[in-house]
């Protein structure tokens, strides 16, 4: 079996795309169960609210009025980034890394079907939240006009939305791309990294100047202005995270 | 007709540690045969199978597969498939869909073949993969490994946690499917004696060295035991290479390499020494046994 | 045909043989079909390359050929090549033991001589009926029974 003429004859490599596409529908299908426990979750929690904002109006005598504004939104976007970015990091572990390598992959494909994924379950799971959040509005408006006691305040309109949620996507693909390539580095050498992290907590107790380091950054990726120049640094930097968590996966052995 | 090699390695080593798992392997194997590994527990089998996956990297030499190497090479590890008991699958995943995986990642996977494979072995295909017992393990593990009909099939212990009735079917449906679909199949497994007319070849490693690389035949006539009288046999064994000699009074069995001239063999007829092959199995287990070691019953602690 | 594991003589060399009993019991005919190496491995559980050896070791003894994508084929003259050819090991393999064994129990070469005419004697008085069955049947399904009397 002559591999070279065999598979390299066609424009691009048939192996490195079955392959990609396969490991990106096995990350993806890896995480349905959070998906929709996630979902559930949400909308639990929505419906939740609507229902104590009714009760409260039933059972209570004086003339009081509920509000319930949208804050599925938030509360969704909050939790998706706690939770990607816990699923980067177990992502990462021995376990893990020795699943994703049972099948035909090679390390590129690896590190290139985590940063695919990432982005991909990052839409999947604004989208889930965004409708969830629509469902919140069509439900809070019309509770509104049957009650007379109950407010509903929306704050989202089609003109935050749309950069809202490109925002959102561009901050859910820093934190993922930094839990991911915290958890590489991490895995390949505990000590070094717990070393150094413990060297940096214990400087920034001791001394000002790492805690206004600190600051700095935070100002540096939620303080900008511009949309545009905010996007750019947060895809810029997630990127370059992808790339230097490549690194050490680029020589990886798969041990059990 | 040429015969394309399709694994090459040259001066393989791999170290872990401090420890020498592999030590300077050098040999080459046919592509589409069916190959038989053997050694030891710890001989090096696995690291070697692991090696020519793509898992682990060598320390020193080469080992090349089609002619190229294999660490991260998607072309080479798209077309093999390496199934051991420690296989990592998902282990929430659902049985189909794990098998729903192999058909993607495998050009040449046959999927009626696995579904096949799964209602003769009576695996609901529902069932989470941790939810499985050793034996179900290894008999689903044994659908992944035949399934995708990779060109090069590598098996480790294939066949562990399964009873005498199931690794006979397997070894016929093994057989079956090399016959209908031939690629190279590499076989590591301890019951050698089960095994042995399944292969062409035997690969036999001792402590990460090469022992020997033979056509299962001639493994097969490699010794002969010699039973007698010891005081004929003793002598007689003097200059031949021995494999292994046990003392029982005044009787003797030995066992030797087969280089008997028909004089030889005409004096240990006239002396009423009893000659018969050595099984391969026997065969192997003298050549991979260390210097020091004896019975148990000469064992002292 | 069947083949034992344990005996001295290699699983190929065993299947040779086994064809070339089904040669002389007229079970295969000459020039017609023989047995395919994956008729042969399925059969005995065996890998084809060890049946395609045996198969071989008749091809280079001229015992069978090899006609032109219809398989291996039994070669004129088949039978009485292989009488032939068993006839000269008659000597070696069972006329020597013969021989290592009468000296270890003293018996004098007269003494044999005597012996084989005796049980020649014997054997043609008694009507000894000796059945051969075939343990391998062809693709057709049929079994020979061949009857020798003494």
């Amino acid at each position: 079996m002559n591999l070279k003429h065999e598979l390299r004859n066609k424009g691009y490599n048939e192996n490195n795309i079955r392959s990609l596409k396969s490991y990106i529908k096995y990350i993806l299908k890896s995480n349905k169960r959070s998906v929709l426990i996630f979902s559930s979750i949400l909308f639990g929690v929505v419906l939740f609210n609507m229902i104590i904002a009714l009760l409260i109006i039933k059972f209570s005598s004086s003339n009081s009025s509920s509000t319930v504004n949208s804050g599925a939104l938030m509360s969704g976007f909050i939790s998706v980034s706690i939770m990607a970015s816990v699923s980067a990091l177990v992502w990462t572990s021995k376990a893990e890394v020795n699943k994703a390598f049972v099948f035909p992959i090679n390390r590129q494909i690896y590190a290139l079907g985590n940063f695919i994924s990432s982005i991909m379950g990052s839409f999947i799971f604004l989208i889930i939240t965004s409708l969830i959040s629509i469902f919140e509005i069509l439900m809070g408006n019309l509770i509104a006009m049957i009650f007379n006691n109950f407010v509903f305040i929306n704050e989202i309109n089609m003109s935050n939305f749309i950069p809202g949620f490109f925002v959102s996507l561009s901050y859910l693909m820093l934190f993922i791309a930094a839990s991911y390539c915290f958890g590489v580095y991490f895995v390949k050498n505990k000590i070094i990294v717990s070393a150094i992290l413990g060297f940096v907590f214990i400087l920034a107790i001791t001394f000002p100047w790492p805690r206004q380091a600190i600051v700095e950054v935070f100002k540096f990726f939620f303080y900008e202005k511009s949309i545009a120049i905010s996007c750019l640094k947060l895809w810029g930097t997630a990127m370059i995270l992808h790339i230097a968590a490549f690194i050490p996966v680029r020589s990886m052995e798969v041990k059990v | 007709m040429s015969v394309e090699k399709v694994i090459e390695c040259c001066n393989l080593t791999k170290k872990f540690n401090m420890k020498t798992a592999l030590n300077n392997l050098t040999f080459s194997l046919d592509e589409n045969k069916i190959i038989g590994l053997i050694g030891r527990n710890g001989a090096g089998k696995t690291t070697f199978l692991k090696t020519c996956a793509g898992y682990i990297k060598p320390s020193a030499g080469s080992i090349t597969i089609w002619g190229e190497k294999v660490f991260n090479n998607i072309d080479v590890l798209s077309n093999m498939i390496f199934v051991d008991e420690e296989i990592q699958y998902d282990t929430s995943s659902r049985l189909k869909d794990i098998i729903d995986l192999g058909k993607t990642y495998y050009k040449s996977w046959d999927n009626k073949f696995a579904l096949k494979l799964a209602r003769y072995f009576n695996l609901d295909l529902n069932l989470k993969y941790k939810k499985l017992s050793r034996g179900m393990k290894t008999q689903f593990n044994i659908i992944m490994g035949l399934s995708s009909r990779s060109p090069l099939t590598l098996l480790d212990e294939p066949t562990l946690g399964l009873d005498a009735a199931i690794r006979k079917e397997f070894y016929n449906i093994l057989l079956k499917d090399y016959m209908e679909n031939p690629r190279t199949i590499i076989i590591s497994s301890h019951l050698l004696s089960e095994i042995e007319s399944l292969l062409e070849e035997i690969v036999l490693i001792k402590e990460g060295s090469l022992v020997l690389h033979e056509s299962v035949e001639t493994v097969q006539e490699y010794g002969i035991y010699l039973n007698g009288k010891k005081d004929i046999i003793l002598p007689f064994i003097q200059n031949k290479e021995v494999l292994n000699v046990e003392v029982y009074g005044n009787d003797a069995v030995a066992a030797i390499k087969n280089d008997l001239n028909k004089n030889e063999t005409t004096y240990l007829s006239e002396n009423s020494i009893d000659i018969s092959k050595v099984p391969m199995q026997d065969v192997c287990i003298f050549l991979t046994k260390s210097k020091r070691e004896g019975g148990f019953d000469e064992f002292e602690a | 045909m069947k083949i034992e594991q344990d005996s001295l003589k290699p699983i190929y060399v065993q299947i040779a043989e086994g064809i070339e009993d089904d040669i002389l019991r007229d079970i295969l005919e000459e020039d017609e079909q023989a047995y395919s190496q994956n008729q042969i491995a399925k059969r005995f559980g065996i890998n084809p390359a060890t049946a395609a050896k045996g198969l071989t070791l008749l091809v280079e003894d001229g015992v069978l050929y090899r006609k032109r994508g219809l398989g291996m084929h039994v070669s004129l003259g088949a039978k009485s090549m292989i009488q032939k050819k068993r006839r000269d090991r008659f000597v070696e393999e069972f006329i020597s033991q013969m021989i290592i064994e009468a000296r270890k129990l003293g018996i004098s070469k007269e003494d044999l001589k005597n012996m084989i005419d005796d049980y020649s004697l014997l054997e043609n008085n008694a009507e000894n009926t000796i059945q051969y069955n075939t343990v391998y049947s062809t693709e057709n399904n049929t079994e020979h029974n061949a009857e020798e009397r003494g």
